[in-house]
């Protein structure tokens, strides 16, 4: 039982940690893209 | 040590399982999160989104085409997210549908709501920054419309649910239009009504054979409520009005033989499909109808972008 429960708690923090690199790749993506969209716009794009 | 999957019925077997199970969840919940946005109806939406930009008298920065693109398809998944959070009592219901994260459990009611409330603010706002508020603005209509009037509204109060609240897909043309010209014309509105007329058909004849399990959920759609012989009138009467809409475009010369002739023989064969639907009711019929209606939107909006690219029509 104490085994099931480690073992749980490390998969909980497998499952945030993969939420939260999937999260900073979304906001990355997202900085990446307003920059080229504001580069783009002052272009008169 | 990492967990195996071992013999559940040997001592201690069934432990093994449940750490296998917790690894593999790890590893599909961001899975969930992906299916919880619909990229079905996310495809179909980023398809014909696509189709408004592309045939607008004008070019947009790829650049920007490509936010446009991406920004309906975050407000189809918002849309989507939200549905799955205010539906999962009757999703947990339907056979169909038993198995979205939300509906099993997989994923929080309050993490679906939260996405897709994140999804709706920043796809509206960077449509309006980055490229216009014309296109923004039509977008957070769009979602507005599915949240509000379809899906707390509509869907579990009227057998017309699928009538009016099919307006929420049939904007994303106009969007893709709106973010090119930054006004409306008459050809975008054509292709709004082309998919607000063929929404009822195609999720009617969704329900005729999955009508039991619309039924357990207490959702009141057109055969639960009228029966299939009606349905099936519906079905044929709405088809009959979309075919020679759907040649308008070409008729009006704003697109051009190719599409007006492709227009043409599918409203033939939706016809067809749906005059054997009405002559021999069986679940089979509407299952072929079901599909044929999708084959026939795709085809459709797929000829406008063929013919726009021969040079097809004038520019209205």
């Amino acid at each position: 039982m104490a085994t099931v429960t480690a073992a749980s708690g490390r998969d909980r923090v497998r499952q945030l940690r993969a939420k939260n690199v999937a999260l900073a790749v979304a906001l990355l993506a997202l900085v990446v893209l307003f920059f080229i969209v504001s580069l783009v716009r002052m272009k008169g794009g | 040590m990492e967990p195996t999957i071992a013999n559940p019925l040997a001592p201690g077997g069934g432990a093994s399982v449940a750490l296998a199970g917790a690894a593999a969840r790890s590893g599909s919940e961001l899975r969930d999160f992906w299916v919880l946005l619909k990229p079905n109806v996310m495809q179909l939406v980023v398809f014909t989104g696509w189709v408004g930009l592309y045939l607008a008298p004008a070019r947009l920065h790829p650049v920007l085409a490509f936010t446009t693109i991406l920004c309906i398809a975050l407000g189809a998944g918002a849309s989507a997210a939200i549905n799955n959070w205010y539906d999962s009592d009757i999703d947990r219901r339907m056979a169909r549908t038993r198995m979205r994260p939300t509906a099993n459990g997989r994923i929080e009611p309050a993490e679906a709501l939260g996405m897709g409330i994140a999804l709706s603010i920043l796809s509206v706002m960077t449509m309006g920054l980055a490229v216009n508020w014309l296109a923004g603005g039509l977008l957070a209509l769009t979602i507005a419309f599915y949240v509000f009037i379809y899906t707390m509204g509509l869907k579990r109060r009227t057998p017309h649910n699928i009538v009016i609240g099919g307006a929420a897909g049939a904007f994303p043309p106009l969007i893709g239009w709106a973010a090119v010209t930054g006004q409306i014309s008459l050809l975008p509105v054509l292709l709004f009504l082309i998919v607000f007329l063929w929404t009822p058909p195609h999720f009617w004849a969704l329900s005729l054979y999955r009508c039991g399990d619309y039924a357990a959920a207490g959702v009141p759609m057109l055969p639960v409520v009228q029966g299939r012989d009606v349905t099936r009138r519906h079905i044929l009467g709405y088809t009959l009005v979309l075919t020679p809409l759907a040649v308008l475009p070409a008729l009006m010369g704003a697109l051009g033989p190719i599409y007006g002739v492709g227009a043409t023989l599918l409203g033939v064969g939706f016809v067809h499909s749906a005059w054997r639907l009405w002559r021999l009711d069986s679940d089979l019929a509407a299952m072929r109808t079901f599909r044929f209606s999708l084959a026939y939107l795709f085809l459709l909006f797929l000829l406008m972008v063929i013919d726009r690219a021969v040079g097809g029509g004038w520019l209205p």
